[in-house]
């Protein structure tokens, strides 16, 4: 009997791993391509995005600016707003608004062609959105291009 | 020489450095586009008291109320979002295809080829003698938008609407930005529904959501319609 045994160990031969690596690349590359940085973002804000069905997408690499506002999450009743410029906290946004953009801007381009991305939350009052473009749009700064963000809402079109 | 056999490089370990960056992107990036409504704020500019600035018609202005509890006074009635576009459909398409069908709506004026191509003309040699005068530019681009749109019109005629028309949002200091967006959402939507309606009866059928403003001929259609249905929105200070 012992003529039919099979030499050496028992066992299932090794399962090979060789292409492995070749898919998780794969899956690297698509998130790569497909996916975009997350930008700076306030971790304590109120954040209720307003629903749109005339919102355009932008395209992934669009330099754009973040202004930020909402009511912090534990103000309780007499939460006033807060407006963050990128992830800055900003009191004195009005002033400080101008200088921002001025500052963020990359050199080959003008201000006027980074629009600044207004990130506010819907219970967030109309003066405070008014301040934010005046001071936008002042003749010093150009910042004239704002883009609204939206939720898109599906099926109403 | 004897060629020395190439030992194997242990491959073991790569899949778990892939997986490692693939992880990383994973938890770094993000997968959902930016959307949103973009929009060009308006120039700060210093007007001289010494121009005298059209009189402005009511009926050439659709006007939007927005108090501090959210509630819409929209053409003198109270009305909810829909009543809006019910209402801003109604002012755009009053006279849209009979000249004063309505005359409680915006005016649409009739214009022909050949009047538009004489004032053209004119307007070209008044821009002419004083180059810089940005009201002669602009009379000269109006036209010449207003020849644009002629051009594609079956018949020669063009039913244009008035130069004065606006939509005038006016908010309050306590309106919330939901309300307001909500607004700007209304309008934009009944604005691309009557760019919609046209762009079939001008173009086979063809609706403006299919146009692709990559390719040249689409860019002329979209062009045209932009001309057609012009969203003039204004935007008066907050008051209190």
């Amino acid at each position: 009997m012992s003529k039919f045994r099979k030499k050496g160990k028992k066992g299932q031969p090794p399962v090979n791993t060789a292409a492995l690596p070749d898919i998780v690349f794969m899956l690297l590359f698509f998130f790569m391509v497909a996916t975009r940085p997350k930008e700076k973002e306030p971790t304590n804000l109120e954040m209720e995005i307003p629903e749109s069905v005339i919102a355009i997408e932008l395209n992934k690499d669009d330099e754009t600016d973040y202004i930020w506002a909402g009511y912090p999450l534990d103000g309780g009743a007499n939460a006033v707003v807060e407006v963050f410029l990128d992830d800055q906290l900003e009191v004195d946004y009005m002033s400080k608004i101008g200088p921002w953009k001025l500052s963020q801007k990359p050199a080959d381009m003008e201000v006027f062609d980074v629009s600044t991305i207004l990130k506010i939350d819907d219970d967030v009052n109309m003066k405070t959105v008014a301040n934010i473009k005046d001071a936008l749009s002042d003749p010093k700064v150009k910042g004239y291009r704002i883009i609204y963000s939206t939720k898109n809402k599906l099926g109403d079109r | 020489m004897a060629r020395r056999e190439l030992e194997e490089i242990n491959a073991g370990s790569m899949a778990d450095i892939a997986f490692l960056l693939l992880i990383f992107f994973i938890v770094t990036t993000t997968m959902d586009l930016e959307a949103g409504i973009p929009k060009t704020l308006p120039m700060k500019v210093e007007v001289d008291p010494n121009i005298e600035l059209p009189e402005v018609r009511m009926r050439d202005v659709f006007s939007i109320n927005i108090n501090s509890q959210d509630q819409l006074l929209v053409e003198g009635k109270t009305v909810d979002i829909e009543g809006l576009e019910e209402l801003l459909y109604k002012f755009y398409t009053g006279n849209m295809y009979r000249y004063e069908a309505d005359p409680t709506q915006v005016e649409y004026l009739p214009k022909e080829r050949s009047q538009v191509l004489a004032e053209l003309a004119a307007a070209k040699v008044t821009l002419a003698e004083n180059e810089e005068s940005i009201l002669a530019k602009s009379a000269v681009s109006k036209l010449e938008k207003t020849l644009k749109v002629i051009d594609v019109m079956p018949d020669g005629k063009f039913l244009q609407i008035s130069e004065q028309m606006a939509i005038q949002v006016k908010k309050q200091a306590n309106t919330s930005y939901g309300i307001y967006i909500a607004v700007i959402n209304s309008i934009g939507k009944v604005v691309k529904q009557i760019k919609n309606e046209r762009s079939k009866e001008l173009f086979n059928g063809l609706s403006y959501d299919d146009l692709d403003p990559e390719i040249p001929s689409d860019q002329m259609k979209i062009d045209v319609l932009d001309i057609m249905v012009p969203d003039r929105t204004l935007e008066p200070p907050i008051t209190q």
